[in-house]
């Protein structure tokens, strides 16, 4: 939409937030039962679910990936007819849908310890409910935890945030209306304890000198995502104790 | 008569050694030893660890079609033009599509019916960088709003995979998109008339802006970084970042591939290498165009341009972070016209930066062939040195008479492309 401020003159995003300002998150471990670990995330309005299954034995199908000393990760990322706007029907193997799904799994096998389940699989399925921007850091995000609620080694958590630059400031967290507007998208996932970063992508133009910037604010918005889902874990375990111990 | 189990033991064994394998098969012993050279600064072909491979850019007849070449890896580009709707949502621009076919010349394990990880991967990354950078002027493509507009098909054909295809694979986009021309056309009330390329000259497609992908492969626990890696290094390497930037260090797009654990500071070094490398090739491409729209000019077919292995990482060495200016850089392009015959292995040994003495018993008999001893002299091509290049001949009838020919005595009246000038010899 052309005229829309994205950043107001008094500091205020479209909806209202402040540049480093995250969008409300809402997370929930274990909704699924029959799946090995399950999450479900909410950033804002886009949403996001996860489903865990694994380590288990190789597929059929996937004989040939199998490896004598680790595992290999298998994910599928889909995205709802109703997730957007525009109801759009998006077939199982299309391009951007494999794209992404590639980009997740390599975030993850970056991650998980694979030497500890050798010929085994994990398969990551995510499905986005409704997308409002920032795509690809919410499924990450919903793996991590449904990662965690599986119980499967990892070397941390993965937090993932976008950001990008609006009138020379950068803005975190970016919902749909941002990103499609002509700004540079800049996702990052990162191990917040070990400060690393496992994956970045940039879509449209940065210049070089405003990439520390931009990289900063997006590694703050991932520490601060950190310690919302590090709240949801240790209460989730709260919570599953006192049944153990009660019933 | 042998018995049964022998006769079985002899089948498997047979068998066995008949089937090829789909990919190369790359032992352990291999991998060790190639992440050790690489630990101690080493790497197979004796580059520097932000050396880049020789590249060379050739054009075809047409406008649009080009050809890179970095090292063994090949890949080609050719730009088409097509009249159609805009698309509803946009309908004062014209459109450009990205196509990548992957084909099993270019690789044993490559399918042409599935573009894989690897070919969707390249078209996203095209796509992303070319068409979400605004590379293209696309409003320029449009002739009637919500009718009538330019689509711009951009097929990328790999034809050699010897790692890097990205890199590859975006030169050749943009050297075609910056060589490609389009019919000129002229709106007169109704109707739209396309002249042909005989009646008004074709216009070139307006580029902003060259993006240009680089890729950096790091190892070992992401400790070493290399530029350029070839197909056996992507095997051993942890992951690699590739950077879409043009020579303003605008960046374009940048991803990480593989498992990566880096630190913000060695993700701007590899935007800083980037930025001088990009610059580089953003000089050899345009000469590469140049040179190629002066030999169209003398009627020469075909032509190519060649950047020798070239480091342009002394500055960056000296001081990491800072931006520098290229002034001590080496490059040579060496023009070369396929046509002539004096494309000998000389004017590409003359940039090289390593040269070895070759031992006395080994006999080089043209650019790929060489044997120990004398040996014989190869018989698909009657010479030897000259005759392996420049076999292809495209003959136009009036136009090229400055083209010197190899063999006096051909035909030159035939429209016939001759690929090999040795049947024709007595």
């Amino acid at each position: 939409m052309a005229g829309l401020e994205l950043l107001s003159d008094q500091g205020y995003r479209i909806d209202g937030r402040k540049p480093d300002e995250l969008r409300r998150i809402r997370c929930k471990l274990g909704v699924f039962t029959q799946a090995d670990g399950s999450a479900y995330i909410e950033q804002g309005n886009t949403k996001v679910l996860a489903a865990i299954y694994g380590p288990r034995e190789a597929d059929q199908n996937m004989r040939n990936q199998i490896c004598h000393d680790k595992c290999f990760l298998n994910c599928e990322y889909t995205q709802a007819t109703f997730s957007t706007a525009e109801r759009k029907h998006r077939s199982r193997g299309d391009r951007k849908g494999q794209d992404m799904s590639t980009h997740i799994k390599q975030t993850f096998e970056a991650t998980i310890q694979t030497s500890l389940y050798p010929r085994s699989q994990i398969d990551i399925y995510l499905q986005v409910l409704q997308a409002d921007g920032s795509n690809y850091c919410a499924c990450i995000n919903a793996a991590s935890l449904a990662l965690i609620d599986a119980g499967i080694a990892m070397k941390d958590y993965v937090c993932a945030c976008s950001a990008s630059l609006t009138k020379g400031k950068p803005v975190i967290d970016i919902n749909h209306v941002e990103e499609s507007s002509d700004c540079a998208e800049l996702s990052v996932a990162i191990l917040p304890k070990l400060g690393q970063i496992v994956y970045s992508e940039l879509n449209g133009r940065l210049h070089a000198n405003e990439l520390p910037d931009v990289i900063d604010a997006v590694v703050r918005g991932c520490k601060d995502l950190f310690v919302v889902m590090d709240r949801t874990v240790r209460e989730h375990l709260e919570e599953t104790a006192t049944t153990f111990t009660h019933s | 008569m042998m018995p049964i189990n022998l006769l079985l033991k002899l089948y498997k064994l047979f068998h066995g050694i008949t089937i090829m394998p789909r990919t190369p098969a790359f032992s352990k012993l291999e991998h060790e030893f190639l992440l050790k050279a690489i630990s101690t600064g080493v790497r197979l072909d004796q580059r520097d660890m932000l050396e880049y491979r020789k590249i060379g850019i050739s054009f075809g007849i047409d406008y649009g079609c080009c050809t890179v070449e970095i090292g063994e890896t090949k890949v080609m580009a050719q730009v088409a033009a097509e009249m159609d709707r805009p698309r509803e949502s946009r309908p004062s621009e014209g459109r450009l599509n990205v196509h990548v076919e992957m084909s099993t010349i270019a690789f044993p394990s490559f399918d042409p019916t599935k573009p894989g990880e690897l070919g969707v991967g390249i078209q996203r990354m095209l796509e992303r960088s070319i068409i979400l950078s605004r590379a293209v002027d696309l409003e320029a493509l449009c002739v009637r709003v919500g009718e009538k507009s330019w689509t711009i098909h951009l097929h990328v054909h790999v034809l050699s995979h010897d790692g890097n295809l990205i890199d590859c694979a975006s030169i050749a986009a943009i050297t075609a998109l910056k060589h490609f021309r389009y019919p000129d056309v002229s709106v007169i009330g109704q109707d739209i008339v396309i002249h042909t390329m005989e009646e008004k000259h074709p216009i070139p497609l307006t580029v902003h802006h060259m993006p240009l992908y680089v890729s950096l492969a790091f190892f070992k626990g992401c400790e070493r970084l290399a530029i350029d890696p070839t197909y056996l290094e992507e095997k051993v390497m942890d992951g690699k970042i590739i950077l879409s930037i043009n020579k303003h260090k605008e960046l374009c797009s940048l991803q990480m591939n593989g498992q990566m654990n880096i630190t913000k500071e060695q993700i701007l070094r590899c935007t800083e290498i980037a930025a001088v490398r990009a610059k580089t090739l953003t000089e050899l491409i345009l000469n590469a165009i140049k040179t190629d729209t002066d030999d169209k000019k003398l009627g020469k077919t075909k032509s190519q341009t060649v950047l020798e292995k070239s480091k342009d990482n002394k500055e960056i060495l000296k001081s990491e972070l800072t931006v520098n200016s290229q002034t001590s850089e080496e490059i040579q392009i060496a023009n070369m016209s396929i046509n002539e015959d004096a494309v000998t292995d000389d004017a590409i040994k003359n940039g090289h930066n390593n040269k070895t003495e070759k031992p006395y018993w080994l006999t080089q008999h043209d650019r790929q062939t060489c044997s120990i001893g004398d040996g014989k002299v190869n018989a698909w091509s009657g010479d030897g040195a000259e005759s392996s290049l420049g076999i292809f001949k495209a003959l136009r009838a009036d136009t090229q008479p400055e083209e010197k020919s190899e063999d006096e005595n051909e035909d030159s009246e035939e429209e016939v492309v001759i690929l090999d000038d040795s049947a024709l010899e007595t």
